[in-house]
């Protein structure tokens, strides 16, 4: 190409672009939203998994008091003893190859490091002290040394060791339970042998006594009970006279090094874990032990990283859907507008190539400002992620880490191959397209789209039916088999089946749409008024832009409603689960003082081992159950008295184990957590039961299936060594707060009994109480009361701190931030296509406004038609959206319990919506018809009609 | 002159004074400068000027599409500027009919929709407007053609089903802007006599533009127009039959 000419090109080019320039910048937009959106996915997805790696390292140190990424080498050179001179290269070449080799490897920075020399199995000989016989104490220690020791001590008595020993004697320093433990005296010397009694025996002297400079000292690996045997002595000195020198001494060396967790990052994981793995491996042989804790939290850790990824690559799917549309939508749109110019340019001989070239220019400039544009946008679209905390609710949360990556460049050009792809389709089409197609155009025989062609539609419904039966039958096998699911809130996989469901809906409904039209116009046409008949034969016959705005109405409406909806019952399912695990949202546990030794007393009642009849009855005190229900923030209190293993009698002599739980019926209802629906009748209906008589107990089905009882039968119930109760049965019960119907091992039985009843004739026996918060009471608020009234709690469980820590779960978090970023976005490109379809058909029907208007038609009645088409077309695509949506809902969400184990699934899953969702979507829907009306208004108020008229001049 | 339509008076339509100015940017163009003409009945009145002279500015205001900036119109005795929106279009639905240059049929309606669509929209009844809709579709000669839509029909056809649609609804007055501007010469003839035998046989009123001096030619009454004023006003040299 000669300069000049492709100069003139991108002059070309340019001037393309500003003629249509609302069109090119709804592209940018829509260039810059979806690299933005692309780029988006690896921040967000390394942003929750940094986090996700944080709190694992953070919870280990919680767990195991160790520091995260502490790493230890060690290598036992008793091995050696037989060749005492081959221990010291062996060490030096061991400590070089640790220090250059594995550490560096390794690419974690670290923070900390120590090496610590040791002399086991020493033991010196004394004189009992007590006692004046004569018998002889081995007491054993060892002779440590640790690398730079003198810096991180502080002496408590004494002095610092002389690193020199004199005549022989080493000088050492010890902890205060070495002094304890091996019962040693400042000042004095001892004899220490070896347990190989070729080896020289050595003699210490206890100089001083101390302890940690620093207790936070990442310098003390080891727990300093550890050195309770030990005598520290001067490291130099160490290696000289017991490496260097042979000896036949037993020697024992670690390098522990700690990891700057904080810098374990999501991208060296695997790198560590690798490193590991080969030093490991090649280490074994040479018997060098390799300690890193944390290896198996990185493994599980890596394991979650990788479905998490694919999780939330695959929830964007219907986004970058919507986009890719919504691209190809803006792209066909100025397209046609240089149609007929592309035309005149192929028949004076210019090629198609020619003319797809500056259609390819100008989406390559605007691919280049969305890559500059949308990692930005990306951080941006991470911090409303993170910020997501159920389905279209936020709250303000630390951000998460977010910086643009390397893979987030390589998202971002994808986002950018997408855009170019979405865009060069329509002008490939057009390139080929010659003035005798253009003519052919106004005529009636249009071409269909390719996917009515191929019944893309159907393809895809066939698909999402194959799917969702396949995930039917699983979910079938997970129920029978209570097979144990994965851990992923939305199955990647389900998610993908639902929205090809959902988009082959949306297709098969444009499909249908004109038919349906057309059958009603064919119906009421003579009868209609003019609008009414206009409206109907414009919508039923011009076949053109209003798809690609149905697209999005019926694709955002129906995800926004299945979105809402999977998201919703996620949620609320995770919520009733603790709930009713817990019973209500306090359990407590006060403290019962008894006559039994504190470490037994007041037990968990959920777990006495002690059923037999003959243990001694302990004897409890009550404590006073009156402070409890004055508590700030409680609405109600009741006392619940839970036996795990109580003795049923039934008729005819026969006995079984269940659990027990005696409630306040009145009181209960109010307090504890239950969901009607989980019982055949409402639960009061059963409370109301228990009520009417004291002696009235409610049963497991579990219970009287396998003994055949019905109701009236009489049973006898009794625990420990308590007196036995009778009870008339009233009802059998499937669910009933905290009762697992379902397990895996056993049959979970139980009965339940009036409270006031059992306390009357039993011994006093530790009881929970449970509490109903006073809505918008705050946790710190109850916490701190129980604090100040000395109420003494032996455990609680706060069943709305759990679903808030549930709630925190990166997983969750990363579903619900994406479900609501789709339907935001989805949103926001349907109230965008919606301004530009009817602007551009508004504009280019300008022609046809004014001969209405010149034929005597009045601008009410113009308005009247484009309402009328407005509801055709916007009404009918939100209805099918909603439609759509809720089929999909219906259909595919209780899917989504194949990823629960059958025993997590009580009470059993059920799909959820909020009105609150609904009522969101629809006042979109409503703001969208209500600014369709706006802008007719304003546009037939502008209208001139001889300005009108005179366009069609041009 | 046939039909006895001049029950009232010899001329359907009288402009008095008529001047109309736009704001354009910061200055007033003066499309129209004190115009006054009279519209003869059952005649075909061509305005002719070159483009600019202010053809359409003139047919827009004769036919309540526009206002005049000043001065007086009036349609068999009715003051059509004093008169209200609605009444204005109700004017042009009932006693008036558009034929534009670009022809400006529907395109989404087949020719005999196109018809049938403004006698619905003058108020005919089902059976009415459908016996009219083919009468005015033959007597275009289009009626083998009524089922096809704008974009199978060649321009001069297209311009045909436009005067089928302005005359269905038996206006008193036709107002035709460079019906045949778009169209070349032969087709242009064509619908002009089309135009002449709906003024000959039928008695219609016609008011048409043109600035093509063979079309000029056959007209009953020639006004010409020059930069917004009236020139000349012929009178009756009509057509060489």
């Amino acid at each position: 190409m000669r300069p000049s000419h492709s100069a003139g090109l991108i002059v070309l080019v340019l001037r393309k672009m500003a003629s249509h320039r609302w069109l090119v910048l709804a592209l940018l937009a829509g260039s810059v939203l979806s690299v933005g959106l692309l780029a988006s996915i690896p921040i967000y997805t390394d942003g929750v998994l940094q986090r996700l790696l944080t709190r694992d390292l953070e919870r280990y140190q919680e767990r195991t008091g160790r520091y995260p990424g502490t790493t230890a080498a060690s290598y036992n050179f008793y091995r050696l003893v037989e060749k005492p001179a081959a221990k010291a290269p062996f060490h030096d070449t061991l400590e070089q190859e640790i220090l250059t080799r594995l550490v560096p490897a390794l690419s974690v920075p670290v923070a900390a490091q120590m090496k610590r020399i040791t002399l086991d199995y020493l033991y010196d000989v004394r004189q009992q002290p007590e006692e004046s016989r004569t018998e002889t104490l081995k007491k054993f220690s060892r002779v440590e040394a640790m690398q730079h020791l003198p810096e991180h001590v502080t002496l408590l008595h004494g002095r610092m060791y002389d690193p020199e020993p004199v005549d022989g004697v080493y000088e050492a320093i010890v902890t205060s339970e070495a002094m304890q433990d091996l019962e040693l005296i400042m000042g004095r010397t001892y004899l220490l042998h070896d347990l190989l009694k070729e080896a020289p025996r050595l003699t210490v002297k206890v100089v001083g006594v101390f302890t940690k400079k620093d207790p936070s000292d990442l310098y003390w690996f080891r727990r300093f009970t550890s050195l309770s045997e030990s005598f520290l002595i001067d490291y130099d000195t160490f290696l000289r006279d017991f490496l260097y020198t042979p000896t036949r001494n037993l020697t024992h060396g670690t390098w522990y090094f700690a990891l700057d967790y904080h810098r374990i990052t999501i991208d060296n994981v695997p790198n560590l874990l690798r490193r590991y793995d080969e030093y490991r491996r090649a280490s074994a042989d040479r018997r060098i032990e390799l300690d890193f804790g944390i290896a198996k939290l990185l493994e599980e850790y890596n394991r979650r990283a990788a479905v998490l990824k694919i999780t939330l690559s695959f929830l964007h799917v219907p986004i970058v859907l919507v986009l890719a549309f919504f691209m190809y939508m803006v792209s066909q749109l100025i397209v046609e507008g240089d149609l007929a110019e592309i035309a005149v340019l192929e028949s004076r001989g210019a090629a198609g190539n020619q003319l797809f070239t500056v259609y390819l220019l100008q989406s390559l400039l605007l691919a280049a400002a969305a890559l500059a544009l949308g990692p930005p946008l990306a951080l941006l679209i991470v911090r409303f992620l993170g910020a997501a905390n159920g389905f279209l609710e936020f709250v303000g949360r630390t951000t998460l880490s977010a910086e643009i990556s390397l893979r987030a460049y390589w998202f971002a050009l994808a986002g950018a191959a997408i855009f170019l792809a979405a865009t060069l389709l329509p002008a490939s089409r057009a390139a080929r397209t010659s003035i005798v197609e253009l003519r052919g155009r106004g005529a009636r025989t249009r071409r269909y789209t390719f996917w009515r062609r191929f019944y893309l539609d159907l393809v895809l419904i066939a698909i999402a039916v194959y799917g969702l039966i396949q995930f039917r039958q699983r979910r079938e096998i997970v129920l029978l088999t209570a097979a144990t699911g994965s851990d992923l809130p939305l199955d990647p996989l389900l998610f993908l089946t639902s929205v090809l469901f959902i988009l082959g809906c949306a297709m098969l409904s444009l499909r249908l749409f004109p038919f349906l039209v057309r059958a009603l116009f064919r119906v009421a046409r003579r009868r209609w008024s003019p609008p009414l008949y206009a409206a109907f034969i414009q919508v039923a016959r011009a076949r053109g832009h209003e798809q690609f705005l149905m697209v999005f109405l019926i694709l955002t409406l129906a995800l926004g409603i299945y979105n809402s909806s999977a998201a919703r019952t996620v949620n609320r399912n995770m919520e009733e689960r603790i709930y009713y695990a817990a019973g209500a949202d306090l359990t407590m546990q006060p403290y019962f003082p008894s006559d039994q030794p504190p470490e037994g007393a007041g037990g968990m009642p959920g777990e006495p081992a002690t059923v037999s009849i003959s243990s001694p009855v302990v004897q409890y005190r009550e404590p006073p159950y009156h402070p409890y229900t004055q508590l700030p923030g409680i609405e109600h209190t009741t006392r619940v008295l839970r036996q795990a293993r109580a003795q049923v009698s039934l008729p005819g002599n026969r006995r079984a184990m269940s659990a027990l739980m005696a409630i306040t019926p009145e009181e209960f209802g109010r307090v504890a957590w239950f969901r009607s629906d989980l019982l055949p009748v409402h639960w009061n209906h059963y409370l109301n039961r228990m009520a009417a008589d004291p002696k009235a107990m409610l049963l497991s089905s579990s219970l009287a299936e396998e003994f055949e009882l019905g109701l009236g039968d009489t049973i006898l119930v009794t625990w420990s060594s308590q007196d036995v109760i009778d009870g008339v049965v009233v009802g059998f019960v499937d669910h009933w707060p905290t009762f697992l119907p379902v397990d895996e091992r056993s049959t979970p039985r139980l009965v339940v009994a009036n409270f006031p009843y059992v306390r009357a004739k039993m011994a006093t026996e530790p009881y929970e109480i449970w509490a109903k918060r006073a809505p918008r009471s705050s946790t710190a608020e109850i916490y701190q009361a129980i604090e100040d009234r000395e109420l003494d709690i032996e455990s609680m469980t706060d069943a709305t701190q759990q679903v808030v820590a549930e709630k925190n779960d990166p997983l969750l978090q990363g579903t619900n931030g994406v479900l609501t970023l789709g339907f935001s976005v989805a949103m926001l490109i349907s109230i965008v296509g919606f301004v530009m379809y009817w602007v551009l058909t508004l504009r280019s029907r300008t022609l046809q406004f004014g001969v209405l208007r010149a034929i005597g038609m009045s601008s009410r009645r113009v308005l009247a038609m484009l309402v009328v088409e407005q509801i055709l077309i916007t009404g009918s695509a939100i209805v099918a959206g909603m439609v759509i949506g809720r089929v999909a809902a219906l259909l595919f969400v209780p899917l989504l319990q194949v990823i629960y184990a059958a025993a997590d699934q009580v009470p059993a899953f059920r799909v959820a919506s909020e009105r609150g969702d609904f009522l969101r979507i629809y006042a979109v829907a409503a703001a969208l018809l209500v600014l369709g009306g706006v802008l007719f208004r304003a546009l037939l108020a502008r209208l001139d009609i001889q300005q009108a008229l005179k366009l069609g001049e041009e | 002159m046939s039909t006895g339509a001049s029950l009232h008076s010899p001329f359907v339509l009288t402009a008095d004074g008529v001047r109309r100015s736009f704001q354009v940017g910061g200055g007033t163009v003066h499309a129209l400068h004190e115009v006054s003409l009279r519209v003869p009945r059952g005649r075909l009145t061509i305005l002719q000027g070159p483009s600019g002279s202010g053809k359409t500015t003139l047919i827009n205001i004769l036919g309540a599409l526009d206002y005049p900036s000043g001065g007086q119109v009036e349609f068999e005795h009715l003051d059509i500027v004093a008169l209200s929106d609605h009444e204005r279009d109700e004017l042009r639905r009932l006693r008036m009919g558009f034929v534009f240059q670009s022809v400006a049929l529907i395109g989404v309606m087949s020719a005999f929709e196109n018809v049938d669509f403004a006698l619905r929209v003058a108020g005919y009844d089902d059976a009415a407007r459908e016996r009219r809709a083919a009468d005015c579709l033959s007597l275009v000669g289009l009626r083998g053609r009524m089922h096809h839509r704008p974009g199978e029909l060649s321009g001069g056809e297209q311009q045909r089903v436009a005067i089928a649609r302005a005359i269905a609804h038996e206006p008193v007055l036709l107002f035709a802007d460079e019906p045949t501007a778009e169209l070349d010469t032969h087709t242009g003839l064509q619908v002009m006599a089309l135009v002449r035998r709906l003024v000959q046989e039928h008695g219609v009123t016609v008011v048409m533009s043109s600035h093509d001096p063979y079309i000029v030619e056959l007209a009953d009454h020639l006004v010409q127009l020059e930069d917004g004023r009236l020139v000349r006003r012929g009178s009756g040299e009509g057509p060489a039959s």
